[in-house]
């Protein structure tokens, strides 16, 4: 554990990814990258990973959100929070996404494809929610950010 | 989107470049969460993952001081002074912030394994709120939770009080209900088989697909002003099912304006599904009674097979939750309210937040009930495929997920508080008027799930309650390990095989997932009962065994 808390960084300041760790009756959700997008983009594959194989999902369509907002941990929410809403609403899995942040927000293009029960399985409970606890934005680089997700 | 397609690619175009070589890297099966729960991108393979040694590490509160959550604990651990039966008590004096003291119903071992748990410390944080009167309770269930403990108990006064989001949880009305059928163990034994797997197809996780009861927006209004009335207008249930629920399924002051779009989208495919977690559909048979006039005013007898459902608001209220988390953080400066906890938020009761609020988890709370009903019909369909009868009769819904306004006797006059519950059954005693008029001899059923290797329970609420705790009861077990830590000791067993030896069915989409919600995850929900009981809080009706389970 390093003095923030966190996991110690990644060695190759290129690396991206995503971990899940154990909170209580929910999970939670930790993401790096080179930058604070690329960590924004491997959080919205970890969150859909919480409930999919994410590996079977082919980045065929896309969808555009926009996150309007300044404080990052705000942004972190509502990036996920979309991604949350477009697999509830439309069974989009979002597992690849373009971030790029602009000073009143972010803009992002979430690709992935709908949910196919032949082709793409379920490997554990849907998320409820993304919450504030324990929340933080680390932008590096290299990057981290780190969410807990209510199950 | 604001800008052009053109202009969004050439933002976006490095990136992409970037993105391309990664995707190209990944490497490994990963198959969930919960088998290694990570993905490191682009690292050569057989190099160790970043994160080598940490997994399924629980980050201790306050470990850091991220933006948006509470400072670490200042002032050592919370004192306990015993103060009766299965009672201790938190002095005011234990926080300096604490407005009325705290209450916890445990007995000595659970009170053990509350020591180390951040709830006691929530607990203390509750009793800080506004207009808070009596004490900030928490039930033997009781553990951490966003802001409020789960398990937490707080009133506050209507006249000068808060409401707080986090005070009810995300999924608002959270809640259980229990059937009976006409049905013995014997019938039920011959055609199990067939009854599970006709559940499995009636009873929709509403996960990845869209499988809810087909409603339009206009009929989705209804649902939130109207609750289970339009439910059984439109045919999903019978005129006598609604004396069966908590306020007849429709709470009053119910604000479906209030309610955004993005909590209407989310609801809109998932009337009539069952979600996943901890939420289940099951089909048990009563193998205990302990009360026998309180069993047979609510048609329980041993052996009889019962239906118990657990499930909520779904994404409507999570929504409904998380939009107002947010409104009342920015309300909390505008009224000058400080808190110790940020998740905390909240808002004067009358003030237009508060009141906004109240009317979209009013509409959240129909929306809940009319899930349950939804399921209750698909269930008696199944039924009566299966059995050739559709007789199903609620013995009761009740919310364990809720804020309502109720009058109570505070420092010796009546006073009109709104109860916040989350992760607590309201539990009435006879006698009570809001209760149907069946149980006013006896009381109100209070529904309390189990894990699904085990039981569940049905109890009732007691005059003491009333007394101490705004007439409020345990919700369930409560979780002994993390997800990630049940999978792990259960790697290698195959869990539906072993239930299904123990006479026990259970069907799920994610039968993988399983292990997360099997017995050894969750405390043993007698002793959680039990304590209710010698704390004079409850009375314990009857428990019943699972046969059939549907997990989402």
């Amino acid at each position: 554990m390093t003095a923030t808390g966190l996991p110690p960084a990644p060695r190759r300041r290129r690396s991206s990814g995503y971990r899940h760790f154990a909170h209580t009756a929910d999970v939670g959700l930790t993401a790096w990258g080179p930058t604070l997008d690329a960590a924004f983009a491997a959080a919205v594959r970890g969150l859909v990973a919480v409930t999919y194989n994410v590996q079977r999902v082919r980045p065929r369509a896309e969808r555009a959100v926009v996150v309007k907002g300044d404080e990052p941990a705000r942004l972190l929410v509502g990036l996920l929070g979309e991604a949350l809403f477009l697999e509830e609403t439309e069974g989009f899995l979002a597992t690849r996404a373009d971030v790029a942040r602009a000073s009143d927000g972010l803009e992002a293009r979430l690709r992935g494809e709908p949910f196919d029960p032949a082709h793409h399985a379920r490997v554990g409970p849907e998320v409820k929610a993304i919450t504030y606890h324990q929340i933080s934005v680390d932008p590096g680089p290299p990057a981290r950010v780190r969410v807990i997700l209510d199950i | 989107m604001a800008s052009s397609k053109k202009e969004r690619q050439e933002k976006l175009a490095a990136k992409r470049a970037a993105k391309r070589s990664e995707r190209n890297a990944v490497r490994g099966a990963v198959t969930g969460y919960l088998s290694g729960a990570s993905e490191d991108v682009d690292l050569p393979a057989g190099s160790p993952p970043p994160t080598k040694g940490k997994k399924g590490k629980t980050y201790p509160t306050g470990a850091m001081a991220p933006s948006g959550t509470a400072a670490p604990p200042k002032g050592g651990p919370i004192p306990l002074t015993p103060a009766g039966t299965c009672r201790y008590e938190i002095p005011t004096s234990a926080r300096p912030f604490m407005r009325v003291p705290g209450l916890v119903i445990a007995d000595e071992r659970l009170l053990e394994g509350l020591r180390n748990d951040p709830a006691l410390e929530q607990v203390a944080n509750v009793a800080a709120l506004p207009g808070i009167v009596g004490r900030s309770l928490a039930m033997p269930d009781c553990h951490w939770g966003y802001g409020f403990p789960v398990g937490g108990v707080a009133a506050t006064r209507l006249s000068d009080g808060v409401v707080s989001p986090g005070g009810i949880g995300f999924d608002i009305n959270c809640g259980v209900r229990l059937l009976v059928s006409p049905l013995i163990e014997a019938d039920l034994e011959k055609r199990k088989d067939r009854l599970a797997d006709a559940l499995s197809r009636a009873i929709p996780s509403g996960i990845g697909v869209r499988d809810g009861l087909p409603i339009d927006r206009r009929d989705l209004e209804r649902v939130l002003a109207e609750g289970v009335h339009w439910a059984v207008e439109r045919g999903y249930g019978r005129p006598e099912d609604l004396a069966a629920i908590e306020s007849t399924g429709r709470i009053p002051g119910a604000n479906p304006d209030a309610v955004s779009r993005r909590a209407m989208d989310r609801g809109l495919n998932q009337l009539g599904t069952l979600g996943s977690g901890n939420h289940f559909f099951e089909v048990q048979v009563v193998d205990e009674i302990y009360d026998g006039e309180a069993a047979r005013a609510m048609g329980l007898e041993l052996g009889r097979v019962c239906v118990f459902v657990h499930s909520g608001s779904r994404g409507l209220g999570h929504q409904v939750c998380q939009d107002y988390l947010e409104l009342m953080a920015e309300a909390m400066r505008r009224y000058s309210i400080n808190l110790p906890d940020r998740q905390l938020a909240c808002a004067p009761i009358n003030s237009p937040e508060g009141q906004r609020y109240l009317g979209a988890m009013n509409a959240a709370a129909n929306f809940a009930f009319s899930n349950r009903q939804g399921l209750t019909h698909r269930a008696r369909q199944a039924f009566a495929s299966v059995f050739g009868t559709d007789e199903l009769e609620i013995v009761y819904d009740v919310a364990h997920n809720i804020a309502k306004s109720e009058e109570y006797v505070v420092d010796g006059h009546r006073e009109r508080v709104l109860v916040h519950r989350k992760g607590a059954t309201r539990a009435f005693p006879s006698g009570n008027l809001e209760i149907p008029e069946r149980y006013q001899g006896v009381g109100q059923p209070v529904l309390i799930p189990g894990d699904m290797g085990r039981y569940s329970f049905v109890a009732v609420g007691t005059d003491q309650a009333m007394a101490e705790t705004f007439g409020s009861i345990c919700h369930g077990a409560g979780r002994r390990l993390s997800r990630s830590a049940a999978k792990k000791e259960l790697r290698g067993v195959d869990l539906v095989d072993e239930l299904a030896r123990r006479g026990i069915l259970v069907r799920s989409p994610s039968p993988g997932a399983l292990a997360e919600e099997a017995s050894l995850a969750y405390k043993d929900v007698a002793t959680v009962v039990d304590v209710c009981e010698r704390a004079g809080i409850a009375r314990k009706v009857a428990r019943l065994r699972p046969r059939v389970v549907v997990k989402g």
